[in-house]
């Protein structure tokens, strides 16, 4: 076949997605060769690109304008300019680059998509290219946007159907090739398993089982030494309700990321790892280290402001001139975390949000469920709790004393005076209650978790803001031990791997995953380092939510 | 700590390397000082006076608090440098003679240097007298140049630190946003082609290198690289060829 499959997979050992998608796209501008160029992207591979590159980064290598291909703004012709095209293989992108090539606007075409391309798809493309100025057309599996290095969305906040439970027909395609993308970028055949008790999940494993058989060809150079595990939502509809106390997880809950960008009082900042030491560093941090850290941070800051004073000899001067982007850049990130950090100690403040927390976690882990119906009504009932924290609050108590609490929560619910949150805590019931969920939630049932909160209790807790264990924990360490029960765990290829050869495995959620996930995922792969023998972990799901598109996405399903 | 502070040190990088043009200018102007000719002094009047002009800028860009340490440095220099003036003009009606109040008002320069050049001037010839002051005016005239380069560099990299305060270094948030940016960056693209023929292309690459993030600067500067990429483009799309065509047949005989 002329479309060459480019394989990178050697490079590295740690399975590392935004990595992936970086060394792809350096080879996309590297096989565009030197020049200016342009860049033409869709929605998506503009987020894509976005979150693993930034604009500075990306001039460097001579791509001077990004433009859309899909917002039906009129290009004008730039005929010494070499395009570089990276859209999704959809209808309708191919239908726009038809057309572009017909009129070409650039000297050159360089085109790669997203992900598999029929050859019917090609051929069309092929007939467009009348004035010949493709030059390259390659499939690069890059199809979800790489947040981090363990973590990838697909950004679609809202994939349900209005009326029923499950994922729209698109959601579920879009999930299925982002899937087979990050599959094929990362080269690996999985062993793939799915909770039983979500539609979704079935039919999402089998669809993705199905293509690998079709797709055997592109399949044929991979390692099988992954488990691909699809879960849903709903078996842990907790997590994503609690507030969160990581520097992360936190942002994205009271500010709200965009990708990864956030806005403050009107000012955008970008928020990555790879050139922001502070955030690499205090990423997983809590609200305390992250206080404290900031403070370190200034106090250098002001030392190297200090030193820069003192220019007296021309020698000084020229030191300084070469010090002075360093200096420059760290008093961009001094600005930007004190701006995010001190919004987000006035939001905490303001909405009396550790002691909202503290009742969140106290309710979810000891469910005492006549001391936290007290403290529930005083909460409610102070002036410094928002709408949207008492929605929360109701939720999880909703949730974590199902069936046991019909006349309270009748009682709170009506102190809303909301109709819109009467429904959409139905609506959540229904989607996550106790009726749908398979697994121990809230480890009442098992007497070894039992157990283990009684001698936590006794012990004391180490920090009451941080006590709850997202769900994926224990659906990590069975998948780990090769302990996924047959009842509960469907598996779609037989082919057989060995639970001792998995080294990897990659989680799909379906209806989104959280930060607070992603960094329990980071810990798990910190662990890795120290025990070799542990699988290297993956997440990637419809979205990254926080409480509030948590809460609309449920909201959406009640229309 | 001041939320300010590209602002702030924009200025205070101005400011000291106006220090340093100050001192260089100042060492110049003493090397010559006993043996001025109209056009040096004529040169050196002009620098004179822009770095007046740049001290009076500076001096408008601070706070008006007179508390304030640039202003006090400020107003120092600007003192110094009217004393330049002043002696320099004195020097220039009185040539030679007045070796001793130019040792008394000058507390920085390097009296060796100057005694080394009496001693040649007494033993050496006319002839080398000579010589040594064109290669003087040389020095003089070359030093100006560094000057007002400095002053280009500066001015350049003031203009960065301005831009870089707004600047976010995000693809997709420059997209969504920048549209009609986009739309000025080619209008600005096809005046630059325009422009090809203009020697100025360095000066404009070296621009649009480090204005990141405007379109406008960035089309501005790549002219020369734009020619380049259409010679590319042409030659290539000889040799690049029938690939689609290929392909399709291929398909089709499939």
């Amino acid at each position: 076949s002329l479309i060459t499959l480019f394989s990178l997979f050697t490079l590295f050992n740690m399975v590392d997605v935004l990595d992936t998608v970086r060394l792809y796209i350096k080879e996309m501008v590297h096989l565009a060769g030197p020049q200016m160029k342009i860049m033409l992207m869709d929605k998506e591979t503009t987020s894509i690109v976005s979150c693993a590159y930034g604009q500075n980064e990306m001039m460097q290598k001579e791509v001077y304008i990004f433009e859309r291909i899909d917002n039906g703004v009129q290009r004008e012709p730039i005929k010494y300019l070499k395009c570089l095209v990276y859209v999704r293989p959809t209808p309708d992108n191919l239908h726009l680059l038809q057309e572009e090539l017909r009129n070409p606007r650039y000297a050159q075409y360089y085109i790669y998509f997203s992900n598999i391309v029929s050859k019917a798809d090609l051929k069309m493309l092929a007939e467009a290219d009348e004035q010949e100025t493709v030059r390259d057309v390659q499939e690069f599996f890059i199809d979800s946007i790489a947040l981090s290095s363990n973590l990838c969305s697909l950004s679609i906040p809202r994939p349900y159907e209005h009326t029923v439970m499950s994922m729209s027909i698109q959601s579920h395609r879009r999930s299925t090739e982002a899937i087979i993308a990050l599959l094929l970028s990362l080269k690996k055949r999985p062993l793939i398993k799915y909770q039983r008790s979500s539609e979704d999940a079935t039919k999402l494993a089998q669809k993705v089982g199905e293509v690998i058989r079709r797709e055997a060809q592109l399949f044929e150079e991979t390692f099988l030494d992954t488990l691909l595990l699809v879960i849903d939502r709903f078996e842990d509809p907790v997590t994503p309700l609690l507030n969160q106390w990581t520097y992360e997880a936190m942002v994205h809950e009271l500010l709200t990321f965009k990708q990864n960008c956030v806005t403050v009082e009107g000012n955008k900042y970008v928020l990555n790892e790879r050139d922001d030491d502070f955030y690499a560093k205090n990423i997983c941090s809590n609200f305390g280290e992250i206080g404290a850290n900031c403070k370190a941070l200034i106090t250098e800051y002001q030392q190297k402001a200090n030193t820069h004073k003192n220019v007296e000899s021309i020698a000084d001067m020229k030191q300084f001139v070469e010090e002075y982007p360093q200096f420059k850049k760290m008093s961009g990130s001094v600005s930007k975390h004190v701006a995010i950090i001190g919004e987000l100690s006035r939001l905490v403040g303001a909405h009396n949000l550790l002691e909202v927390s503290e009742l969140e976690q106290s309710m979810v882990v000891d469910g005492d469920q006549a001391r936290t119906l007290d403290r529930l009504k005083t909460l409610l009932a102070h002036p410094k709790t928002t709408q949207g924290d008492a929605t929360r609050l109701i939720m999880l108590y909703a949730l974590r004393f199902e069936g046991t609490n019909g006349a309270d929560l009748r009682a709170l619910v009506q102190k809303m005076r909301s109709t819109e949150t009467t429904e959409t805590l139905m609506a959540l019931l229904k989607y996550a209650g106790t009726a749908r969920r398979r697994g121990d939630l809230f480890g009442s049932a098992n007497p070894m978790e039992i157990t283990k909160r009684f001698i936590k209790g006794l012990k004391g807790v180490e920090n009451v803001y941080t006590q709850h264990i997202p769900l994926l924990q224990q659906q990590l360490e069975a998948a780990s031990r090769g302990r996924l029960v047959d009842g509960v765990w469907g598996v779609v290829n037989q082919e057989a791997i060995p639970a001792t050869r998995i080294d990897h495995i990659i989680v799909f959620i379906v209806g989104g995953a959280t930060f607070a996930e992603s960094a329990l995922v980071r810990q798990w792969n910190e662990r890795r380092r120290s025990q070799p023998g542990l699988p290297s972990v993956t997440l990637q799901a419809t979205h990254v939510h926080n409480t509030t598109s948590f809460i609309d996405q449920i909201s959406a399903m009640r229309q | 700590f001041q939320m300010n502070e590209s602002k702030r040190l924009g200025t205070e990088l101005k400011f000291y390397r106006l220090k340093a043009h100050l001192r260089s200018h100042k060492t110049a102007i003493s090397d010559n000082e006993n043996k001025f000719d109209e056009e040096n002094l004529q040169r050196i009047m002009v620098v004179q006076k822009q770095l007046e002009t740049v001290v009076d800028n500076l001096l408008a860009d601070c706070p008006t608090d007179s508390q304030c340490e640039a202003r006090i440095i400020l107003t120092k220099l600007k003192d110094e440098l009217l004393l330049i003036h002043l002696r320099v003009l004195h020097n220039h009606k009185n040539p030679i003679t007045e070796d001793n109040s130019y040792a008394e008002s000058n507390i920085y320069e390097e009296e060796a240097t100057s005694m080394m050049m009496q001693q040649q001037q007494k033993r050496g010839g006319m002839s080398d007298l000579a010589k040594e002051m064109k290669d003087k005016a040389e020095v003089s005239l070359q030093l100006e140049n560094d000057i007002s380069n400095i002053e280009a560099i500066f001015s350049d990299l003031h203009h960065i630190v301005h831009e870089q305060g707004d600047f976010i270094d995000s693809i997709e948030e420059n997209v969504e946003s920048c549209v009609n940016d986009v739309k000025r960056g080619q209008r600005d693209l096809r005046e630059a082609v325009q422009h090809k023929g203009r020697t100025t292309t360095m000066t404009a690459a070296m621009v649009g290198g480090v204005v990141v993030g405007a379109p406008a600067g960035v089309t501005a500067g790549s002219a020369i690289v734009g020619i380049l990429g259409t010679i590319g483009g042409v030659v290539t799309g000889f040799i690049g060829g029938n690939w689609f065509n290929k392909h399709a047949k291929k398909d089709a005989q499939e």
